[in-house]
């Protein structure tokens, strides 16, 4: 599904990415760790296609193709879904308006009619149950006023309505109470498939009790310094990462 | 620039063997001030970004009218049914019916000041200062419209149709909302297409005790089209006055209000949405006085700047000395749709008080690359994102239009403006 091959990125001069290599199959979930600064949001952000990072060196292939060179809209429509570690707020957007408009994009993409605004809402009230979105957020502007909660739910609602084959989900942890934690890992859980990968960058291991990956990576200074199981998670939870990066880093 | 003015019979036009002696007074004062003064130019503060040079070349004689019924249809025609009682002003006359009913009388200025000109003269040109384009409507207005609202009045929205259908024009508007009326008008300056026009207009607004007024104007100029309006308001103890300005085309369009809170416990707010596109220049200058105690104001004033197009914003509030418990706050946001375009802003507050909460604010930039990037990560294309984020800059000041479908008309009209504004139709429901 994914397949990453020595990726170097630089932002503004500085080299940030240092060499990348992962594999992620198809229905398999990938977690990747790792402390402050070590690349992880860079990690995601090159993969959905943000502006401001020069690739320097190596590839990155979705589905056979070749993911770097797609425009950012291009990369959602083959596929490639990220969850925002800090989703934007738009006044004036109705999140009705802009998720019809993006699952159309979407469907058009694949080949397939778009939904008439009674389809796109009773689908819309079936996926929203997932992450116990209520009607009232739906039909307001995007994450307009929502609490931390609300728009990391409404994310997770977004990917349920566009049903990505890759799902990159930035920190999608941070800044949520166990509450919350727990209604969202319940929607991802819920969109876990065997036609469908993810990958989890987070800081702290416990969003890996609620989700459990297949596969967990640790990312210091640019470079995945070394893959596990479940148990390297609690390792790093219990040991820090003070091992990879030679200092005391929580 | 003053021989310019005199050649065009500024001196003798003051003068009017009909007028009232007030108004004759009144007429020789605003002519004399505007032969000293000349145009503005760019040495004068509040016209440095805005050039009315090319204007020395144009008549200023006011237009005749050919057909008032053809204009009021053509107007018509734009407007549609909107749910309003229209009053219509071509060329600085009334045309069409006027009215009087309960609680409303509208009726033509000139007819008013031949009639009863006693009921006129303590707001006539009181309110409004005489200075440049004001002054030049002061001398040579000949009619326009004089609205009374009582507190009786019920019926539909009131709006005012202005169209310009030749070279220039001073349209004159007198609006009285006595004491605890509560109404909506709606002016709208239309131009036809083509027509290279000088619209010279001043509207006057008197709020009594307790009144209520929600006014629209609506800017809609003609591609070449000119409009240079003043708006004059003076608010007595506990009114509320809310001004939305919408200017929406013509070569050059600027909109000067001046509103006083004369009396205790008065609420102003001032909003505008102007949308420039082309070479054309929109400028916004505003004044709202605080002259008495626990005086409330806002102004929300936001922009899209297209093309080599030139946005203007100069807001003041002044805070009299002594006044307490005031509360003014100012924001002017601008979103630049292009590397040629421009926008200069000035929010300013003269406060002489210390018992007041207050602050403004402006901001000029371009669409946010984070919301642009969030849009284009769920697979929206970046025209499209683009043309979401710039109606969403906007939308809040014509969501707050009250008159349904004038606010549903300004929106489309809006939408045909904006690259890719088809697409919008949904999201501006």
């Amino acid at each position: 599904m994914l397949s990453i091959k020595n990726l170097h990125a630089t932002a503004d001069g500085k080299s940030i990415l240092k060499g990348i290599n992962l594999e992620i199959p198809a229905g398999e979930v990938h977690a990747i760790m790792g402390p402050n600064g070590s690349g992880k949001s860079t990690l995601s952000h090159v993969l959905a296609g943000r502006d401001g990072y020069e690739i320097t060196e190596g590839e990155v292939i979705f589905d056979g193709e070749n993911l770097l060179e797609k425009k950012p809209e291009d990369r959602a429509r083959a596929g490639v879904f990220l969850a925002f570690q800090y989703p934007v707020e738009l006044p004036g957007v109705s999140n009705v308006y802009f998720l019809k408009a993006a699952l159309n994009a979407i469907r058009k993409a694949r080949g397939e009619d778009p939904l008439d605004a009674m389809d796109f809402m009773k689908l819309a009230r079936e996926k929203a149950k997932l992450v116990e979105l209520d009607d009232g957020l739906m039909k307001r502007a995007v994450n307009a006023g929502f609490s931390g909660g609300e728009k990391k739910r409404n994310e997770i609602f977004q990917m349920a309505m566009l049903e990505p084959k890759l799902a990159i989900l930035d920190e999608t942890d941070s800044g949520l109470d166990i509450d919350a934690l727990a209604t969202v890992s319940k929607g991802v859980n819920a969109l876990r498939d065997k036609a469908r990968s993810m990958l989890i960058i987070t800081h702290y291991q416990r969003l890996l009790d609620y989700i459990e990956p297949d596969v967990v990576h640790v990312l210091v200074n640019g470079q995945i310094a070394r893959t596990g199981d479940k148990e390297l998670a609690k390792e790093l939870e219990a040991n820090g990462y003070a091992e990879f990066t030679g200092q005391a880093v929580s | 620039m003053s021989a310019f003015l005199d050649s065009q019979g500024l001196a003798a036009q003051g003068t009017r063997e009909s007028d009232p002696a007030w108004l004759s007074a009144l007429r020789q004062e605003a002519s004399a001030a505007v032969l000293a003064s000349g145009l503005p130019t760019g040495k004068t503060e509040a016209w440095k970004y805005t050039s009315v040079r090319k204007l020395s070349g144009q008549s200023i004689a006011a237009a005749k009218t050919s057909s008032n019924d053809a204009a009021v249809a053509w107007a018509n025609e734009i407007l549609g049914d909107d749910g309003t009682a229209k009053f219509f002003i071509v060329n600085g006359h009334a045309a069409g019916d006027l009215a009087s009913t309960e609680g409303l009388s509208v009726s033509s200025l000139a007819e008013a000041l031949k009639s009863a000109p006693a009921a006129l003269e303590s707001r006539l040109g009181k309110i409004a200062h005489s200075e440049f384009f004001a002054g030049i409507n002061s001398a040579l207005f000949e009619d326009g419209l004089v609205v009374r609202i009582s507190s009786k009045y019920k019926g539909k929205p009131i709006h005012i149709v202005h169209v310009a259908d030749g070279n220039a024009s001073y349209p004159r508007l007198l609006i009285e909302a006595e004491a605890n009326s509560k109404t909506s008008i709606v002016e709208t300056y239309l131009s036809k297409p083509g027509q290279d026009d000088l619209c010279t207009a001043v509207t006057e607004v008197h709020l009594a005790d307790g009144a209520h007024l929600d006014h629209l104007r609506v800017i809609e100029g003609g591609e070449p089209s000119t409009h240079l309006g003043t708006l004059a308001v003076l608010q007595d103890r506990d009114s509320t006055y809310t001004s939305r300005s919408v200017v929406m085309g013509g070569k050059l369009s600027r909109v000067e209000i001046d509103a006083r809170m004369s009396g205790p416990g008065a609420t102003c707010n001032l909003d505008g949405m102007y949308h420039a596109i082309n070479s054309e220049h929109v400028a916004h200058h505003t004044l709202i006085t605080h002259a008495d105690n626990h005086g409330s104001s806002t102004e929300d004033y936001r922009g899209l700047i297209d093309d080599r197009a030139h946005a203007v914003f100069d807001g003041i509030i002044i805070v009299d000395q002594g006044t307490k418990g005031t509360s003014a706050h100012q924001q002017n946001h601008n979103l630049l749709l292009s590397d040629s375009a421009t926008v200069n802003t000035k929010p300013h507050l003269e406060i002489d008080s210390d018992d007041l909460s207050a602050s403004h604010g402006a901001t000029v930039g371009s669409v946010n690359p984070d919301h642009l990037f969030f849009l284009r990560a769920r697979g929206i294309d970046e025209n499209h994102a683009r043309s979401i984020l710039t109606f969403s800059f906007v939308r809040s000041i014509l969501d707050r239009i009250e008159v349904e479908a004038v606010k549903e008309r300004l929106i489309s009209r809006l939408l045909t403006r904006l690259p890719y504004g088809a697409d919008l139709a949904e999201l501006a429901k």
